[in-house]
């Protein structure tokens, strides 16, 4: 029941989402209610650094988040769909099926002890009926797809077997057999090298492109976005804190933290992408409740009212939102690092 | 008889760090300090001699004279259980204690020596790791025949081999390291390297094995008794009263019942120590009973 | 291949080593054979002679290799005891011990097995704790006392089993299992034990891998995750300490055998070393150590035929 072609009903629509680990007083939050819109055949990107809750985003969508932990949402709608309501058996038809997912370990997050045909023919065999000559046909297919060397001889291999490289299109095949509307691919080139990295990103583009699938991309690194987002949020301490399409975005930030992370980006002409050590300061912990906005003990342009009040997400313009108390200042570049130098 | 353990060298707790004590290493201290002590005034406490006979008193139940009956020959069982616990703990402790030195010199000298050193001590060691216990005791009781000597040294060459890998990787994970450069730059000389530099880091672990391995002694100990392989009679061992029990069990059961009790707490005692200390020093690694 | 290869050549080394410790060991035990045989009333020509017959005046390495050699020919001598022939005497008892001991590995690995699975599935549930308090006692007891303990309940209190012997050749299938029950149960209880607690671990780590969410997220159903993806990884190693274990049971089998008067191997030799029947007791302890040895040999080989990491170099 997927949306059609050009329909104005997104693909996937989540309201709210909140993600916490305990119970009662001793409830950490980690997601703070999270919203996300993503169109059919869209490139969405959540970025942020490690630890800002952009994982486990990704995993809420599919009710996958580990145990011990408690993920609500006012809206969770697939295909205008409601999901919300789905349990584990349920939800196991849509996975893999209408949603799959990319890791970012691909040595981890292949089963060592199975081989990479049976990986991606078992999601063939659970939601497409098929079996074995056709199922491993398909297989190989897949594997052609992602670009994978000699796929007819790779189907019978064994993770180990394979380079990093090859592990990563062999995940991308796993996650795609099913012909999903939405990949979510969670850093799927952080375990890479550079060139690597852009010859999985290009991959992913294409499959895209000829597929016609919705790519939920999630990274920490802005560089990579840059190129294949259409529509970028940026997270911080498990909060949407900008949310722009990606040329808006990268051309006039209207969020401090979102400038200092293309700062980053810009000021860094290495090869090696850096976390946000230039920003003085640490992200808050999991389970540490900041007064006001969680970006104010490291924001440059702070003042009082930032302790008090945590500013929502508002529009500051066409298709862009951020959620800053002088998001119109950061867009007219005042106050910016380059200022100081 | 072998013991179910990870063989990750554990982190060593920091000097001085505050680890609360464990419920289950003060219950089972205790226990065990009750039966030590039994063991040792034995003489004071046992109202009857464990080797005399009452013919005219066979195989009875718990009675006011005799409080836990007597066996087939008329012997008091209280009487026999409280000499019978010396073979047990001295075995036990013995056997440990000397599969723990020696254990820990080879691991040493393993790893502090490397190369041919090492390659010839943990082929040896391996050998005697395959080996179940029962034979070993077996083997030795066909050369010096049968006695505690035998049992003791059975259980040490059997337990020895953990106490080698441990102290060897301990040793493995030491010998590099800058402590150790500085001293050998001092001139310190290899035996006292490995004695003051290298062996303190493995004093917790060690200390951990020891008492997962020491109800495994009592245990075989035991089972060595009853073979008849033990401590020969008239003289008392645990094993060796149940086995005597077992040939009456019809006719009147206290004679086994309560060496079987004996030996249960006994083995419960140290388990909960051994649980309880590994817990304090080692949370990683799996829990050997309760 | 190679690996099958370096194992196989370890375990020959092994059986040979085995070999050699157990002949140096019987030669160095007291008594001399020779007296042994003949008795006290030996005149010393008589026992000269039979020295010489014995071959104890050759040297050391000879009488090794003669004796090796008479092993290899399954020529293994004549009991002390009995003068039956050591191969028939060590023959019954062996054939006693293995219906026992497949009981027994039967028994461990489906009550083993199962409730592993079930404690790592339901971890810290209430089962969970029941079962593993269960293998954790079950470690604590000791062979000779669980057996005394059945013995005195099932069979003195009610009555229910036979407390010893193995019942009579050519009996029913019924009978025959009725004395092997108990027995076997003993055997089977610490090795179980060891396999719940190992598999609880081994499972419920391997549920805890980055790749079960990945099969999560490929919609699988919680069966083929749980076997295919959880069991097959737990199961590995699992099968290591299933084979030690199993190759544990032979020594146990000593103890149980004694504890329930079971004609067995074990038995036997724990017999052969009190009544110093030295032909018995080398022959015994030769079976016994080639058994174990092969034993772990196949365990090994097994190992490396199912992880896939370690066959596909």
């Amino acid at each position: 029941m997927s949306p059609q072609p050009g329909s104005a009903q997104p693909l996937l629509e989540v309201r709210d989402l909140r993600v916490s680990f305990g119970a009662d007083d001793s409830e950490r939050v980690a997601v703070h209610g999270v919203s996300l819109t993503i169109r059919e055949g869209e490139t969405v990107a959540l970025v942020g650094e490690s630890g800002c809750g952009k994982s486990l985003t990704s995993l809420a969508l599919l009710k996958l988040t580990p145990a011990g932990s408690h993920a609500r949402a006012d809206v969770l709608r697939l295909g205008g769909d409601d999901i919300t309501g789905l349990d584990e058996g349920q939800m196991s038809n849509i996975r893999g099926k209408r949603i799959a997912m990319v890791f970012q370990n691909p040595m981890s997050a292949l089963n060592p002890v199975l081989t990479v045909g049976h990986q991606i023919t078992e999601v063939l065999r659970r939601h497409l009926g098929l079996r074995g000559k056709a199922a491993r046909a398909r297989a190989v297919e897949m594997l052609e797809l992602v670009e994978m060397p000699d796929p007819a001889g790779r189907v019978s291999q064994y993770p180990h077997q394979m380079s990093g490289g090859m592990r990563q299109r062999a995940m991308i095949a796993v996650a795609l057999s099913a012909g999903p509307d939405l990949l979510i691919a969670d850093e799927p080139t952080t375990a890479l090298d550079v060139t690597l990295q852009a010859q999985v990103m290009d991959l992913l583009q294409r499959l895209q492109k000829e597929l016609g699938m919705a790519v939920l991309l999630i990274s920490h690194d802005l560089g990579v976005v840059a190129e294949v987002a259409d529509e970028v949020n940026v997270m911080y301490a498990g909060r949407i804190v900008e949310r722009a399409d990606a040329r808006t975005l990268f051309r006039d930030p209207a969020h401090p933290y979102t400038r200092a992370l293309l700062q980053t980006v810009r000021d860094l002409e290495s090869p090696d992408t850096v976390d946000l050590a230039p920003i003085p300061g640490a992200p808050p912990q999991l389970g540490q409740v900041i007064p006001g906005c969680s970006f104010a003990p490291r924001c440059p342009l702070v003042f009082d009212r930032c302790h008090v009040e945590s500013p929502a997400l508002r529009t500051v313009g066409p298709n862009h939102e951020a959620a800053c108390h002088v998001a119109e200042e950061v867009m007219s570049g005042k106050g910016s690092t380059d200022d100081r130098v | 008889m072998a013991s179910l353990q990870a063989l990750d060298v554990p982190a060593p707790v920091a000097k001085g760090a505050r680890v609360p004590l464990d419920r289950r290493l003060v219950v089972g201290a205790v226990g065990l300090a009750i039966i030590v002590l039994a063991a040792l005034v034995a003489p004071l406490i046992a109202p009857f001699d464990p080797i005399e006979q009452h013919l005219d008193d066979r195989l009875l139940g718990p009675t006011s004279t005799y409080l836990f009956g007597t066996d087939n020959l008329g012997r008091d069982t209280l009487s026999r259980l409280l000499y019978g616990l010396r073979p047990s703990l001295i075995s036990g402790l013995a056997a440990v204690a000397l599969a723990a030195v020696s254990g820990t010199a080879v691991g040493l000298l393993a790893g502090y020596f490397g190369r041919w050193a090492d390659a010839v001590l943990s082929r040896m060691v391996d050998l005697l790791i395959a080996w179940p216990t029962i034979f070993l005791a077996l083997a030795l009781v066909l050369v010096i025949g049968p006695g505690q000597f035998g049992v003791v040294l059975a259980i040490a060459l059997a337990e020895l081999p953990i106490f080698a890998r441990v102290m060897r990787a301990i040793t493995l994970s030491n010998v590099r390291g800058e402590h150790v450069e500085a001293a050998r730059s001092m001139g310190a000389t290899a035996p006292r390297i490995m004695i003051r530099h290298i062996f303190p880091f493995a004093l917790s672990p060690l200390l951990v094995q020891f008492a997962i391995a020491a109800p495994l002694a009592v245990v075989a100990e035991a089972s060595l008794g009853y073979l008849g392989l033990g401590t020969q009679p008239p003289a008392p061992s645990l094993g060796a009263i149940l086995s005597d029990a077992e040939l009456y069990l019809s006719q009147s059961y206290s004679a086994a019942v309560f060496p079987i009790i004996m030996i249960a707490l006994l083995v419960l005692s140290l388990t909960l120590i051994a649980d309880g200390l590994q817990k304090m020093l080692d949370p990683r690694g799996a829990p050997v009973g309760l | 291949m190679r690996y099958a290869l370096i194992r196989l050549a370890q375990l020959v080394l092994m059986l040979f080593i085995g070999s050699i410790v157990i002949f140096l060991v019987i030669q160095n035990s007291p008594g001399d054979p020779a007296l042994i045989r003949l008795g006290l009333d030996a005149t010393p020509e008589q026992i000269a002679i039979e020295r010489e017959r014995l071959g104890l005046d050759k040297s050391l390495p000879e009488r090794y290799f003669i004796w090796l050699s008479q092993a290899l020919r399954l020529d293994l001598g004549n009991s002390f005891t009995t003068g039956q022939p050591v191969t028939e005497v060590i023959g019954t008892a062996l054939a006693y011990t293995a219906q026992l001991a497949i009981v027994a590995a039967i028994l461990a690995l489906v009550v083993g097995v199962t409730l592993g699975i079930v404690a790592a599935l339901r971890r810290g549930s209430r089962t969970d704790v029941a079962i593993s308090t269960f293998a954790a006692s079950s470690l604590s007891i000791p062979g000779f006392a669980l057996g005394t303990v059945l013995i005195l309940i099932v069979s003195v209190e009610l009555g229910l089993l036979p407390p010893a012997g193995a019942g009579q050749p050519g009996q029913s299938f019924g009978a025959a299992v009725e004395f092997t029950l108990m027995p076997a149960f003993t055997l089977a209880i610490p090795v179980a034990a060891v396999l719940i607690r190992y598999i609880r671990v081994a499972l419920g780590e391997t549920m805890a891998q980055d790749y079960i969410v990945t099969a999560r997220s490929k919609g699988l159903k919680r069966s083929t995750i749980v076997v295919q993806h959880g069991l097959r990884n737990a199961l590995i190693p699992t099968i290591t300490v299933a084979g030690i274990q199993l190759g544990g049971l032979l020594a146990g089998a000593v103890v149980v055998e004694t504890v329930f008067s079971y004609p067995g191997l074990g038995r036997l030799t724990i017999q052969a070393i009190r009544g110093v029947d030295y032909p018995v007791v080398q022959g015994a302890l030769l079976l016994a150590a080639a058994i174990f040895l092969i034993l772990t040999f196949l365990v090994d080989i097994t190992y490396g035929l199912i992880d896939p990491r370690i066959r596909v170099q």
